[in-house]
This record gives C-alpha cells, structure tokens and sequence, in this order.
C-alpha cells in the first residue's frame, strides 16, 4: 500500500486535475456541440439524428394542413401528421447534406427575403409615437417638398407667320388644343414634354402671360402659362404618411446595416484582389 | 544535483519546448490567415467563411447591373457589386445557421422543392420504378439509416 501524498503535492495534483477539466470544458464548450435530448425539451415527440419534431411544430403543421389544432385530431390524423413532419426533416437533413441550402438559387433567395425579413421585423411593427415623428420631420424637411408645379399651355405652328396670327388673335389658340395635359406638372416631366430649351422659356412666363413665337426645329411654339405653384415644403399633417413611411424605411436599413457590420466583423472574408486585377471590363 | 533538482529542470525544458510550439503554431496561424487569398480558386473573386464567390457570378451580377446603367461602369460600381455579393452571402449563411431552413416555411419550401426536384432526376435517371413508388422506398431508407427517437409518452406509427 502506498504512502499517501505529501499534502503540497496533493494540492498540485488537485489543481491540474481541475485545470485539466476546465481545459476539456472549455473545449466541449467551443466545439459548438449541441446535444439535444428529450429531458432538455418536453415537448419533443421525436427526434431525427438529434433533430427534434415538437408539439409545437405538430399543432403548427395541423393548422396548416387541417386548419384544427393538433388536439383535436385523432391518433391515426396525427400519426399521419408526424410521419409527413419527419419525411420533411429528413429530406431537410439529405439538402443540409447536399449543401442546397448555399447552392441553390431559389432556396438563396428565399433565405436572403427570409433572414432581411426578421432583421427588419422590429423595426417594421413598433409603433411610432408623435413625438418620434415630429423630431423626425423637422430633421428631415427638405424631404417633404411638394417640388414646384406649372400649368401651361404649348401650342405648334407649322410657320412663323400663323403663330403670329395666333398671338394677334382678340380670342388665340382657338383652332388647336394644347401640346400639354391640363394638370399642373412637375418640371422634370415638363422637361420631358417639351425639352430644355421651351421648359426655360416657360420658366421666365408669370402666371397669365404668353410667349412671343419660338421657332425649333420642329415647328414654332407658342407658351402660355396658365399658373405656377411654388415649391414647398408639405406641413406634418399633409406628410404624415410619407415621413411614417421614410422613418420606417430609414429605421429598416439601419437595422440591416447593423447587422451586416454585425455579420462582416464576424466573418472572415478574402477578396481575390489578383483574379479581379486580371478580368478584362471592356 | 539531487534527482529533484534534475526533474525540475526536465520539467522546464518541457514547459519551454511546450511553449515554443504553442509559439511556432500561433505565428504559423497567423501568417496562414494572412495568405488566405492563396487558396482561393482561380475562378473566385472572394471568398466568405471558406465559402468561394464564384466569377461567373460575379459576372453575372455586374451585367445586371450594366443593364440598369446607361453608362459604363466604373471601379466603384464593380466594388458596390462584389461587396453585395459579399453581404447576399453573409445573409445566406446566417440564414443557415440560424435555422430558417426549419423555421421559415418559404425557406423550408425551397428547400424541399429543390431536393425533390434532385430527387427526381435521379429516379427517372436510374430506375424503371414509378416516382411515387421510387421516393417511397427512398423516404424508407431515409428512415431506416437515421437515428429516430420516439418520446416514451408518444405511440409512434
């Protein structure tokens, strides 16, 4: 029989034996390894390669598929239920396998709607409360801008001389309609209508007032401008639901933002700066 | 020098050889982190988590983006366009791993379909069996080589 241990030794071998342990915790811990068993979760019907299928999932899958809850139904509809959810998680498992997840674009796209959707989840359901919006608005005026609108009439002449006819008239513009929709417009969709060159005669008219003849490669023009609304900025009451709108969706990519920093500083990502360098971009 | 003294010392010579391994294996590590564009294929343009992004998708995406462009593109579209590649694939794989392919049933769909789609292909490839009758017996060997545990309180089927 040994002698036992002086106690300094003793105390060394505790110690490297705790040590040795905290070592194969931390690694246990480490490897991500999760075991899952029927004691940690109760409401575990069955489990698929240490996939669980829950009760959880049953009632959710009978509503989907009966439109009951999974207690209403009979042992053989609810046997019939568990089978089905336990095909699925196997084929799940054979496309975890597979790599589908990563490789298939349908499954790509639906992930990417799927993982923006729950970032932005919060964001999207909170409430905004007044105050919120109104320190937004006054933040952000510029924003809420009703851009400045012109009614105006755009009458063609084949020559100068008709157009000057028309400008002469006691009653002008009577023998033809205008080039121009009736509703006051924007200036980029003036711009459209008539081009740079008339859109700046235009600007020059006040309200009431029309051109002298205009002569453009395509005819001569005739402006008229019936009246200009100046831009302004929209009061919260008339903008309310454009700044909900643009709180919301500036609180959106805030969240994403955040996560994809969140994601990035996470992950370890190369760039093949050499295969980029040899691509010909012509 | 007594026996104690000498054990002390292998003991050291131990610690010191331990830690210049440690050493050599860290600055090995971190030199390989360093060169890790070294391994990536020469058809990758990056590469997220180990996981390589392709050229030819790369390419792909630069052309939609032309598409939407009228004019050429230039250096900081070309990086706009890697770098959303870069976040699609960041977004896929914490989409993995958190689950969705469980939880999401737009996911979870996708992920059926596909691996039926696959499926298919390869019954009509290699059987003379009916579909239905080949993804049975196929859903029965799934069964038959997975480790399925029934909870006590559940009458399995």
């Amino acid at each position: 029989m040994s002698a036992a241990l002086p106690t300094p030794r003793r105390y060394t071998n505790t110690f490297r034996g705790l040590m040795a342990l905290a070592g194969l915790a931390i690694a246990l811990l480490s490897s991500g390894l999760n075991i899952t068993s029927f004691s940690e979760n109760h409401d575990t019907l069955v489990s698929i390669n240490q996939q669980p299928i829950t009760l959880q999932q049953l009632n959710f899958a009978s509503q989907r598929l009966t439109g009951a809850p999974a207690d209403t139904l009979t042992p053989e509809q609810k046997n019939t239920i568990i089978t089905l959810l336990v095909d699925e998680e196997l084929l799940l498992q054979r496309a975890e396998l597979l790599g589908i997840s990563g490789a298939d674009s349908g499954v790509r796209k639906s992930l990417v709607r799927a993982v923006i959707k729950q970032a932005v989840a919060n964001v999207l359901i909170q409430p905004i409360d007044a105050e919120q919006l109104e320190a937004f608005y006054r933040a952000h005026k510029a924003l809420f801008v009703q851009p400045l609108r012109i009614t105006l009439q755009a009458y063609r002449y084949t020559s100068l001389k008709e157009a000057q006819l028309a400008l002469a008239a006691a009653v002008p513009f009577q023998d033809r309609a205008s080039l121009l929709p009736v509703s006051p417009m924007p200036l980029h969709m003036l711009r459209r209508y008539l081009g740079g060159t008339l859109t700046d005669s235009a600007l020059a008219l006040t309200a009431g007032q029309t051109s002298a003849p205009m002569i453009r490669p395509d005819g001569v023009y005739l402006l008229r401008m019936l009246a200009v609304q100046a831009e302004k900025i929209l009061p919260l009451s008339e903008a309310q639901l454009q700044v909900e709108a643009e709180y919301r969706r500036r609180g959106r990519d805030t969240a994403l933002d955040t996560m994809l920093r969140e994601l990035r500083q996470q992950a370890q990502i190369t760039v093949a700066s050499n295969n980029l360098l040899s691509l010909d971009f012509e | 020098m007594s026996n104690s003294a000498r054990s002390h010392r292998a003991a050291l010579k131990l610690l010191l050889a331990g830690a210049s391994v440690g050493v050599l294996l860290g600055a090995l590590s971190a030199l390989s982190d360093q060169s890790n564009e070294v391994y990536l294929s020469a058809n990758a343009v990056a590469s997220v988590n180990h996981q390589e992004i392709r050229l030819a998708e790369y390419q792909r995406a630069l052309g939609l983006f032309a598409s939407d462009k009228r004019e050429l593109l230039t250096e900081d579209d070309r990086s706009l366009v890697l770098q959303r590649l870069i976040d699609e694939e960041l977004l896929i794989q914490h989409g993995i791993t958190s689950g969705l392919i469980r939880t999401d049933m737009v996911v979870r769909s996708a992920a059926l379909e596909s691996v039926l789609a696959g499926l298919m292909i390869e019954i009509e490839a290699s059987s003379g069996d009916s579909a239905e009758k080949a993804l049975t017996d196929y859903l029965a060997h799934l069964r038959a080589t997975a480790n399925i545990e029934w909870a006590a309180n559940w009458v399995a089927p």
